[in-house]
């Protein structure tokens, strides 16, 4: 028990954290994601040692897809912006996509073989 | 009955999750499936979004916290992955450059609005961050999430051949650029194909998404200035 209490405090602290320096600096920059930075750093140094922080972070990280479902389903207040855009959404992101795949792939086969 | 909308949520989605693994079809996303479904029963009953929202407050709230411990992940492929670290963070760096610049340009170009130029932008990260993305651009965090979960259905299916078909065969960079543009769902498939790829797919997941957050808050203001003044 104490140790899901524990590794629920770190990752909480370390949110409320980000969302200090967030709030302190007036950034756009989402809190949660500063949160995550904190905690990795904190990893990095071994001031928090892995297995910590896994009691919580491991069913967190396995049942994210349920967390965001309930944000998902609202998409049904923008049917309209949606039905309205649904050119414009689907060409820029399926050739942002494209043009992702090829940029990586080919920049990172030619970074590990130079010979090439 | 305010106990109704969570439950729903919950009973729908481990459904989906136990038909998927049952046939292992990627098009069969229990995500989308489980949002499509509330969606319907919503219209279907007359009921409004805010209620089914306030009862599924306690999964909302959790979600910053499991942006939180995605820290784990990472810390754990940062090891993995240390020789090769310089390469992989220009890549990566130029993958986020590239993913959120060309969709960006051409939903302006296209004419669309800011609200939707901020929902596609964050189009190749993780569905969590892309939405909190979204939302600090002012764009619509539930449009940006189902574009991401879109994306990754299509390039589950069509990444890897095209990844042949334009000449990229060497494993690593098959799995670095499956894990940038396609995320979760890319990097699932990237694991069924083999074991490296999926490797580095996880690995340029992450990163991806982390290197995203950075840079985004920073390049797309300066884009959208750049233009509208052209």
């Amino acid at each position: 028990m104490l140790k899901y209490f524990i590794s629920a405090i770190i990752i909480l602290a370390c949110l409320f954290t980000g969302k200090l320096i967030s709030y302190a600096f007036h950034l756009d920059f989402p809190s949660a994601i500063f949160g995550m930075l904190i905690l990795f750093s904190l990893l990095m140094t071994g001031i928090v040692k892995h297995h910590t922080v896994l009691p919580c972070s491991a069913p967190l990280l396995k049942y994210m897809p349920l967390l965001f479902i309930p944000t998902l389903v609202g998409l049904i207040e923008h049917l309209g912006l949606l039905k309205d855009n649904l050119m414009i959404i689907s060409l820029s992101v399926i050739s942002s996509c494209i043009v992702t795949l090829a940029v990586v792939g080919l920049m990172f086969q030619k970074l590990n073989k130079p010979n090439l | 009955m305010i106990y109704i909308g969570i439950i729903l949520t919950i009973v729908i989605f481990f459904v989906f999750k136990a038909i998927q693994n049952k046939t292992n079809w990627l098009i069969l996303n229990p995500i989308l499936l489980t949002m499509l479904l509330i969606m319907l029963i919503l219209i279907s009953t007359e009921s409004t979004y805010s209620d089914y929202a306030n009862s599924n407050l306690p999964l909302t709230l959790l979600l910053e916290p499991a942006i939180v411990a995605l820290a784990v992940p990472l810390y754990k492929e940062f090891i993995y992955i240390k020789s090769q670290l310089n390469n992989i963070l220009i890549t990566c760096t130029l993958g986020v450059l590239s993913s959120t610049s060309t969709a960006l340009c051409i939903a302006y170009m296209l004419g669309a609005d800011n609200q939707i130029i901020a929902s596609v932008a964050p189009n190749a990260v993780t569905s969590p961050i892309a939405m909190t993305l979204a939302n600090s651009l002012g764009g619509i965090a539930a449009l940006a999430a189902a574009i991401v979960i879109l994306i990754g259905v299509l390039g589950a299916v069509f990444a890897h051949p095209f990844l042949k078909f334009i000449g990229v065969s060497d494993k690593a960079a098959q799995g670095l650029a499956m894990g940038s543009a396609c995320h979760a769902l890319g990097t699932a498939r990237a694991v069924e194909i083999n074991s490296k790829i999926g490797a580095f797919a996880s690995v340029s997941l992450i990163i991806s998404a982390v290197l995203t957050s950075i840079i985004l808050p920073i390049l797309y203001p300066l884009l959208m200035s750049v233009l509208k003044s052209i």
